[in-house]
């Protein structure tokens, strides 16, 4: 028994050294394609979400580089755009807790020139908790579902209703 | 033109305002996957390596087999753990299941086994009726901490800039976020004696006591990693963490000066240098 479960796991191993997708060409052309057209997609709404446009480039950046190295994987996932945004969310957050090792409590301004054509609205939206802030992002620029944020951010559906029923609450408020 | 209408055409406006960057460019993500890959693959034929030479009775010394180090405990029993900020912290029972997430009171710590009464007066966080604002504005778990001057204490995960921290929450306001684990902290400016604060004390802690020099203050057990000791002026203070048995675990200091008064030089201190000015 234990002779045929090394016999196994020396074949898994085999194949997993041996099936290297560096090697095949039309992975690369297929991830090279969703690159180019994904990039700029999550680059300017994560950077609006975190208020950080360096960062955001970082992360995305990352999150590529993480795609690439899953790409057979991550291609037959229901949304590998979810899939990219929530890993460089992830990496984001990992990034700024190294960075502020202790914070007082307040707003912190984008890191770019944010003219707005409402700059209240735009407050309360940057004011949101990050929770929040991120499914609204998501629903009005990404224009997804319920379940398509929920899916994408790991999280069940009924929590992103009543994170986003809140967040249009105190948003109504402003534009009254 | 809706609510709706209007937030999704501000965040248009707003992702349109981003500065444009270029991406690092599919050659620079493939050479740095690839590298990862290599590098990753490398320990794969290491791994498919040691199989082999176990195969044929080549005796190898392999670590012992690690325990996870983040074991999925059950929730809202004694001895459960929550996730807050990336930190699994030990919680209690159940005190109500909010709408956003669930509330644990504090785990308490084990119980010291010597005599703490060389340190000084215990200075408890006692647990009492919790008074929750508004509970439906925080996300996640919390944990019910205890009282201090007839406010409750609470820690949670709070969104600060684009980040989840942890946020200790004294009365109705959030009053630290950040994250501050082994880092001593002071609670802002409030109505009695300033607070020093020691989140995520040492797993084994049982006491920590609280000491000016030689001279010890009080003590206290803290509640799932939190300590919160009163601080009776300003100085350097000590935070000194025990275990069941009175040995030290680890030790921080607490510098509490106020922004109009200069610490002394400490004439112990290698680092202090005084410079006389003409």
């Amino acid at each position: 028994m234990g002779t045929f479960v090394t016999f196994y796991v020396s074949c898994w191993w085999m194949k997993e050294v041996m099936e290297s997708p560096v090697s095949d060409s039309e992975l690369f052309l297929d991830f090279g394609v969703f690159y180019r057209e994904v990039w700029n997609r999550v680059y300017g709404p994560l950077a609006v979400t975190l208020r950080d446009h360096e960062l955001a480039a970082e992360a995305v950046d990352e999150a590529m580089v993480r795609a690439f190295q899953k790409w057979s994987k991550v291609r037959s996932y229901d949304n590998p755009v979810g899939w990219v945004y929530r890993v460089a969310m992830n990496y984001a957050r990992n990034r700024l807790r190294r960075r502020w090792r202790e914070v007082s409590w307040g707003a912190v301004e984008p890191t770019w020139e944010m003219a707005t054509p409402n700059p209240e609205l735009m407050a309360a939206m940057l004011n949101l908790p990050i929770h929040q802030r991120q499914i609204v992002v998501l629903r009005f620029v990404f224009d997804w579902s319920n379940g398509e944020i929920g899916n994408a951010l790991g999280i069940p559906e009924g929590t992103v209703k009543s994170r986003l029923h809140r967040a249009l609450g105190v948003l109504k408020e402003v534009v009254k | 033109m809706s609510v709706e209408e209007m937030i999704r055409q501000e965040l248009e406006d707003a992702v349109s305002t981003v500065p444009k960057r270029s991406p690092a460019g599919i050659e620079s993500i493939q050479r740095r996957g690839g590298r990862r890959l290599v590098v990753a693959r490398t320990g794969l034929a290491l791994a498919g390596v040691a199989v082999f030479a176990g195969m044929f009775g080549v005796s190898l010394l392999l670590a012992p087999n690690a325990t996870p180090s983040q074991a999925t405990q059950p929730l809202g029993q004694d001895g459960g753990t929550v996730l807050i900020a990336d930190d699994r912290i030990p919680v209690g029972d159940l005190v109500e299941a909010f709408s956003e997430g669930p509330m644990y009171y504090g785990a308490t710590s084990p119980p010291p086994t010597f005599d703490t009464s060389p340190f000084g007066d215990e200075i408890p966080l006692e647990v009492g009726q919790v008074k929750v604002a508004d509970p439906d504005a925080w996300d996640g778990p919390t944990i019910y901490i205890g009282e201090y001057r007839g406010e409750s204490i609470f820690l949670n995960e709070g969104p600060f800039g684009g980040v989840d921290t942890k946020c200790l929450w004294i009365g109705p306001t959030p009053q630290l976020c950040g994250d501050s684990g082994t880092i001593p902290l002071l609670a802002p400016p409030r109505p009695g004696p300033q607070l020093g604060l020691w989140l995520l004390v040492p797993d084994a802690t049982s006491v920590v006591v609280l000491k000016q020099g030689n001279v010890s203050i009080g003590w206290q057990s803290p509640v799932s990693g939190v300590a919160i000791l009163p601080l009776p002026g300003e100085g350097t203070y000590q935070l000194v963490a025990l275990d069941q048995n009175g040995v030290e675990i680890s030790q921080i200091a607490l510098p509490f000066w106020s922004e109009t008064s200069t610490p002394a030089p400490d004439p112990n201190d290698p680092t202090t240098t005084t410079t006389t000015i003409p």
